[in-house]
């Protein structure tokens, strides 16, 4: 009898905490070894308070994240190999089957000198109609570096404008409950992020 | 002796017009193609296989082309996930050696195009190698 009242309690203890949460952390996704690049965040990775305005000039903070999956790179718009790479990718990955309707493509720049919210629209857009560019002043950008590990560094003439950005290039996976739940290293391929992307959200989901 | 400095002087001019002849034929960029970009970009990527065809090395020193200002061999590494971009000065290719230039590693970084530039265009591309010679060829542009 005293075996079936614990039992009680714990089931209680459970429910209320499941209840409280909202959700309860599922067991780690186990990533197949075939499958490169993959890390998952277990339990995920809160995203830290930051204030970015987007391509159209709007304020981009983690309430944009919420209620949506989003792919997320962090990159900028005079890389000229890298990150067309990566975002033509995203794109062929937002018209494929198996993908859920609340999705989102976040292209977050580590040049706000230079790329300016014209220059993200038409970057972004250039890729897909629907993609959201956004950026910050450093302050905000490097919010990112301790949770996410986002680092960048300048190399050239950052005066004159003739500079590269040195900067980690991993795709993020971000749940709708605006945490990191998984990022994918370079070098990208369609048929890599498209796998890590799906087991992840079939997992999480 | 008038005779023998005549022929052996004809020799020498058939050794090295046979070698101009060598040297012309010796670079070949195939499957090559430039990525269209946004249009005011101001840096593009090309990309291809270059291949050395001669028997002798031959070293690429420059690279040029009419449509854009600068043209150089850059290399995108990533180090634990950190993409670095560093400049290729210069690059040697042994008899029958090829480099393969693609994204996410060794491509052709494009410099301010004069105009922008659309798929379907065509850019002119030249390799000028150490020996002073210049290899022209021409990249598809594509999305």
């Amino acid at each position: 009898m005293k075996i079936t009242n614990n039992l009680f309690l714990l089931l209680l203890i459970v429910l209320i905490s499941v209840a409280c949460t909202g959700k309860s952390e599922p067991e780690p996704l186990k990533v197949p070894e075939s499958l490169q690049g993959l890390f998952v965040d277990s339990p995920a990775t809160k995203l830290p308070d930051f204030r970015f305005t987007d391509h159209n000039g709007k304020l981009f903070d983690v309430s944009r994240f919420k209620n949506n999956w989003s792919l997320v790179f962090f990159g900028y718009t005079n890389c000229p190999d890298v990150c067309p790479n990566s975002l033509s990718i995203m794109d062929k990955i937002s018209k494929q089957d198996g993908l859920p309707k609340n999705m989102q493509y976040v292209f977050v720049s580590v040049d706000p000198k230079r790329d300016t919210p014209a220059k993200l629209k038409e970057f972004v857009e250039y890729f897909n109609a629907d993609f959201i560019g956004a950026t910050g002043p450093k302050a905000e950008l490097d919010k990112f570096q301790e949770p996410l590990g986002v680092i960048y560094d300048y190399e050239g003439d950052t005066t004159s404008g003739d500079y590269v950005v040195n900067h980690f290039a991993a795709i993020y996976i971000i749940d709708p409950q605006g945490r990191e739940r998984a990022y994918i290293l370079p070098p990208h391929s369609e048929a890599q992020v498209a796998e890590a992307f799906k087991l992840v959200y079939n997992h999480y989901k | 002796m008038r005779l023998r400095l005549f022929t052996q002087s004809c020799l020498l001019l058939l050794f090295f017009s046979a070698a101009t002849a060598w040297a012309d034929s010796s670079l070949q960029f195939s499957d090559s193609w430039l990525r269209q970009a946004p249009p005011s970009a101001k840096y593009l990527a090309a990309y291809g296989e270059l291949k050395n065809t001669s028997a002798f090395d031959v070293a690429v020193v420059a690279m040029s082309s009419k449509l854009f200002e600068k043209v150089e061999i850059h290399h995108s590494r990533f180090q634990n996930g950190m993409m670095k971009m560093t400049r290729v000065e210069k690059l040697t290719l042994k008899p029958g050696e090829s480099v393969v230039f693609k994204p996410g590693a060794r491509h052709l970084m494009m410099m301010k195009p004069i105009s922008p530039i659309r798929a379907g265009d065509i850019v002119p591309l030249i390799f000028t190698l150490n020996t002073g010679q210049d290899h022209h060829f021409d990249l598809p542009v594509k999305r």
